[in-house]
């Protein structure tokens, strides 16, 4: 462990203040990440209470989905700009589709006869589910990491010599995600199926009262979900340039943990979340030590379960008795 | 009560067998030459992955906390085994100790992760454990200097026996040398399951044991009820953890290594919980049943499979759709979920699961009579 | 005397008031219904007292004290001794656990054969701490003298004694050179100590004596860096340890458990049995907190422990002929017909021993046979000197048993006094018609 040093003595020097932003801004655009991720989490679980260890597993198939379109369908290269651009542009179309499919195909297939199951029930299912999913990653694409092609430039927006660095990878993770939950919130707040949702949220079986259509929901949520996971598996390969049957593992750790934090359920807590975990990796790996970050990560969380059990934004529930 | 509770009990003749195998078929010859496996070794890592699987049960399945870091603390127990015991530290406690201290210093870390969450949302626990995982896991690797990093500590050393134990062991033709013969850490093994179980199966009728059940039942009602469900919860974790840690001791010093950190990864986890519940959540017999099959499956069954398609020269080209072991976590991951979904109670459910269930099968075991 | 004092208990749930500023008190053996229409709030009164809701405002007090956990030393304790373990980590993480294990164990630890001090070990931890040079063996029977974190090595002796002579003139360097100054002396350059008068080095040319003087300023500077870091990190690690503690302990203070143990026990509108226990485990475990013994005890089935466990299911046996379920015991509860659930919840209540028991709609979905036997039963609680405080829709019972009725409607007390007086309450008449039909 590198020893971190003290903030407030460093705070004079205009390299501490470079260094400093320089770590917000990779934090913020990991976190942009993290939280299309988390997203799918927390509806899920705000709707019908079960988290859903296979959410990560959807981006993971969704990466390499992403990954044989590219080398083996579109044949994409970047001698041909045009061609490039459109195939990314098809890629953010089908690859949201297919994880879409698969996370309501999961749902109707394992998770809807469990409904009335014990709470344990689905949660188990679920991670037998993120078991199948991780081999047929594993059968996919190998045990080895793959490479995935660097289309997008990594070229300093802010010009060569600039003391900051946000480059067009930075600028696409930020140019696709902050639309797409902007989207989300409009759709959640103002269309019907929008408010559908949010009435399940609250009591299902009120919500089944009033003439809602709960299964139907469910699945939109689900789609939307997977759809949500779709595209950050393709920014996620643009921008990483890695792809790994474990990446959903992980990533889902992070981003589930973002989920929590912002308060499960809530759709502004899982951005909030997303942005803390991945401000919180980038200025742990800058000043306390890249291999201790997702301790401090873990602890960080535990920290806010202690002092804020319903995460950052999330409301006290209380048990119906 | 129906006559067949007076039926005789089983177990016996299942101990019996374990206990005269190795005396009779041995040495082993390998597997129709197909493995290097022995079967008798495999047995002993049976018999310690069965103590991690019942410190698991007694979290999921008597409390209904989903624990998914169970590998953690068999991993806290194999490394604090390793450090008091290994040549390179100057500790060299010997086998007694290193085991008390794995038990409670594996316990002690589960109260200290419990703590935190047990009055929070059940899922919490989930991503807590899961997440506890990980970092143990990196902070193994990470604290390189005491661990060894990825290296893993070696070799621990074999526990001593007392001479008195030496002599009569010559008689039955065991030889005291713990490299050359592997009964000694078979029968140690087994020794610690057998214990192991007797003093489950005491907790499971007593208060404590009741108080699990009840948490697990309806955790509102009882507290209700004046139990502490924190304390009670936390008590599940410390025993479950303190057995994972038990079963970490016994494998380092079976493996004469600790392995590296990854060897208590979310994988191994995952399959503990998997005999837990094929077994049947709550269910001694179950869990046992679960490990038999499924760490049998793992570690026998696998690699034979492996071996025949090798030996049959079908997959000269490496393709990995033919390695067997390239389908591990579906097989897993299929038995979750069609189990959940099929029998949920389990193959060999708990004694008053399966008696709720006995109007609906003829040839059932009733409740255990209240003693 | 009365028993149980409500005074302006509120209950809100977001912007909806569930109960509003009731005024209640219960007398000693005293029998006391709450009525009112359905979404009254009177189940919500129940969880307000036995801690399931907390009151968003006034207080509840129980034999005159308000129900809560006390603050005890232990807790203060528990609290101190996870703040100093969280401390300890934080810190131990933050001067480098692996350095510091190199500096104790692995450099006094040389083998088999030669002795380990644990005395060294401590002072060596204490040096490193402190930042001081480290002899370390190396290859060929050598010694380098090295920096604390082992990061640099300043030169090597052949024996121990020329090593630790020259740590000594080393570590000489490293203390004075953050106020040395370098000074021209004859053609050559000497690095003289604060005081003006020691000359620590001397060097052909000044480049050489300026480095050497940052190089050993800086290793002087590194341990005083770690420690500060050490010490921050150990401070936040004992004040969240401590403040979590405390959170968690503050958050607890009304949980049920405490109400229970207070002498408060409850039955429940739906049936909150453990539905896979048996009818006798269900009392037994009511009974935990009566029941002694350590897990060791239990673990072993001590003599003692069996004793007392038959001891315990001779009196829930007891309680189980109360309640005429003797002939049960070994049934699921899932498996009982619906008014023998109730009156097993009423035994498991009665397990806890209280003072009070609440009783929750007991004669919902029992016939007319049972919910008669029911009044004969709830006197009879009353005889075994307890208090009893009902809700209940069956007029026939509760005017039938009742000592005093309280009547709530949209979570406001409307009338209270004997059954005589609230049947005769106009306002009691008119929240119930046509809402509710009064036999």
């Amino acid at each position: 462990m590198t020893s971190f040093p003290l903030l407030v003595a460093q705070a004079e020097s205009a390299e501490f203040w470079q260094t400093f932003l320089q770590y917000a801004l990779i934090g913020l655009t990991n976190g942009a990440l993290f939280a299309l991720i988390a997203l799918g989490y927390t509806m899920v679980y705000g709707i019908i209470e079960l988290i859903n260890f296979a959410h990560g597993e959807v981006f993971m198939l969704g990466a390499f989905l992403a990954l044989t379109l590219v080398l083996h369908v579109m044949k994409l290269d970047e001698a041909t700009p045009v061609g490039l651009w459109v195939g990314i542009g098809l890629l953010l179309l089908i690859v949201p589709l297919f994880c879409a499919v698969i996370n309501v195909s999961i749902d109707w297939l394992v998770y809807k006869p469990l409904r009335q199951a014990p709470k344990l029930a689905p949660l188990v299912s679920a991670i037998g589910v993120s078991f199948v999913l991780m081999n047929v990653g594993l059968l996919w694409g190998g045990a080895a990491d793959v490479h995935f092609p660097d289309f997008v430039s990594r070229h300093n927006l802010l010009g060569e010599d600039a003391a900051l660095s946000f480059t067009y990878k930075d600028l696409m993770v930020v140019l696709i995600t902050v639309p797409i939950m902007i989207a989300l919130t409009l759709f959640v707040q103002t269309t019907r199926m929008g408010k559908a949702m949010r009435a399940t949220a609250q009591d299902p079986v009120a919500a089944q009262l009033m003439g809602i259509h709960v299964d139907r929901v469910i699945g939109v949520t689900f789609a939307l979900g997977g759809a949500l996971a779709g595209a950050a598996a393709v920014i996620y390969s643009l921008y990483i340039n890695t792809v790994s049957y474990q990446m959903g593992f992980t990533n889902g750790l992070y981003a589930f943990t973002a989920a929590v934090l912002g308060g499960i359920g809530n759709i502004p807590g899982a951005v909030l979340g997303g942005l803390v975990i991945g401000l919180a990796r980038s200025f742990g790996s800058g000043y306390v030590g890249e291999r201790w970050t997702s301790a401090l990560v873990f602890v960080i969380l535990i920290a806010i379960l202690v002092f804020r059990p319903s995460g950052l934004l999330g409301a006290r529930t209380r048990e119906k008795v | 009560m129906t006559p067949t509770a007076k039926r005789m009990p089983v177990w016996p003749l299942y101990l019996g067998v374990l206990v005269v195998y190795p005396l009779l078929v041995y040495p082993e010859r390998a597997l129709a030459g197909l493995t290097e496996i022995s079967v008798g070794r495999q047995l002993t890592y049976i018999f310690i992955y069965a103590i991690l699987a019942l410190g698991l049960n007694v979290v999921v399945g008597y409390t209904g906390l989903l624990h998914l870091g169970i590998a953690a603390f068999f991993g806290i127990g194999a490394y604090i085994t390793g450090i008091l015991t290994v040549s390179a530290y100057p500790f060299q406690t010997g086998f007694l100790v290193a085991l008390v201290a794995s038990t409670i210093g594996a316990a002690v870390f589960g109260m200290l992760l419990g703590a935190p969450t047990l009055r929070l949302r059940g899922d919490y626990v989930a991503i807590v454990t899961l997440g506890f995982g990980e970092v143990t896991r990196f902070t193994l690797r990470n604290l390189e200097e005491i661990t060894a990093g990825t290296r893993g500590l070696n070799p621990v050393p074999p526990p001593q026996l007392p001479g008195f134990v030496e002599t009569p062991l010559s008689w039955l033709g065991i030889g005291a040398d713990w490299s050359l013969d592997y009964r000694l850490f078979y029968y140690l093994a087994l020794g610690v399951l057998v214990a192991v179980i007797w003093l489950l199966a005491n907790v499971e009728r007593s208060r404590l044991g009741r108080a699990w059940v009840a948490i697990r039942e309806d955790e509102l009602a009882a507290t209700c009820m004046g139990i502490n469900a924190a304390r009670v919860k936390l008590s599940a974790f410390a025993i479950g953890c303190g057995l994972a840690g038990l079963a970490g001791c016994l494998y380092a010093t079976t493996l004469t290594s600790t392995a590296g950190p990854d060897a208590f990864d979310f994988n191994r986890s995952m399959i503990m919980l998997c005999c837990v519940i094929l077994g049947g959540l709550g269910s001694i017999r179950g869990t046992l049943l679960g490990v038999f099959l499924l760490v049998g499956f793992d570690n026998v069954v696998a690699p034979v499979l492996d071996g025949l398609i090798q030996a049959a020269q079908i997959n000269t080209s490496g393709n990995r759709f033919l390695t067997f072991s390239n389908w591990k976590l579906m097989i897993f991951g299929l038995a979750l979920v069609l189990m959940v979904r099929f029998r949920p109670e389990g193959l060999l459910p708990s004694a008053q699961i399966e008696a709720e269930l006995g109007h609906e099968r003829k040839s059932h075991r009733p409740a255990e009579a209240p003693a | 005397m009365s028993l149980l004092d409500l005074d302006k208990v509120t209950v809100r749930f977001g912007g909806l008031t569930a109960v509003d500023q009731l005024d209640c008190s219960v007398d000693e053996r005293q029998i006391f219904s709450v009525i009112g229409p359905n979404g009254a709030g009177k189940t919500t009164v129940f969880n307000a007292i036995t801690g399931i809701y907390h009151p968003s405002g006034g207080s509840i007090a129980f034999d005159g004290r308000p129900l809560r956990r006390p603050l005890t030393w232990r807790l203060i304790a528990l609290a101190a001794v996870v703040g100093v373990c969280t401390g300890v980590a934080a810190g131990l993480l933050a001067i480098d656990v692996n350095a510091l294990w190199r500096a104790t164990i692995k450099r006094n630890y040389l083998g088999p054969d030669a002795p380990f001090s644990y005395r060294a070990a401590w002072r060596d931890a204490a040096g490193y701490v402190r930042g001081d040079l480290a002899l370390a063996p190396v290859r060929g029977g050598r010694w380098a003298v090295r920096t604390a974190d082992d990061r640099r090595t300043l030169g090597y002796g052949d024996a121990r004694q020329e090593a630790e002579q020259l740590r000594d003139r080393q570590q000489q360097l490293v203390d004075a050179a953050a106020g040395a100054q370098v000074v021209a002396q004859d053609d050559r350059w000497q690095l003289v100590a604060d005081d003006g008068q020691r000359v620590l080095e001397t060097f052909d040319n000044e480049a050489d004596a300026q480095a050497t003087r940052a190089q050993y300023t800086a290793i002087a500077a590194a341990p005083v860096a770690r420690r500060r870091d050490a010490l921050i990190a150990a401070l936040l690690g004992l004040v969240i340890g401590s403040a979590g503690t405390w959170a968690v302990w503050h958050r607890a203070r009304r949980s049920p458990e405490v109400i229970s143990r207070a002498g408060i026990a409850r039955t429940f509108q739906n049936i909150r049995l453990f539905q896979d226990m048996t009818v006798l485990d269900n009392v037994l475990t009511a009974m935990d907190r009566h029941l002694s013994g350590s897990v060791v005890q239990m673990a072993l089935r001590t003599p003692a422990m069996r004793r007392r466990e038959a001891e315990a299911r001779a009196h829930a046996g007891k309680l189980l002929e109360f309640v005429g379920l003797a002939h049960r015991e070994t049934a699921l509860a899932k498996n009982l017909p619906y008014g023998d659930q109730r009156r097993l919840e009423i035994a498991r209540a009665l397990a806890t021993e209280p003072k009070l028991i609440l009783l929750d709609e007991p004669a919902a979905g029992m016939n007319p046979t049972e919910s008669s036997q029911l009044n004969g039963l709830i006197e009879r609680i009353r005889q075994r000197g307890l208090t009893v405080m009902l809700i209940e829709h069956h007029m026939k019972v509760v005017m039938g048993i009742s000592d005093r009725i309280a009547v709530l409607d949209y979570g406001v007390k409307i009338a209270e006094g004997t059954p005589d007086e609230v049947r005769a309450n106009p306002a009691v008449i008119e929240a119930y018609l046509g809402s509710e039909e009064v036999h």
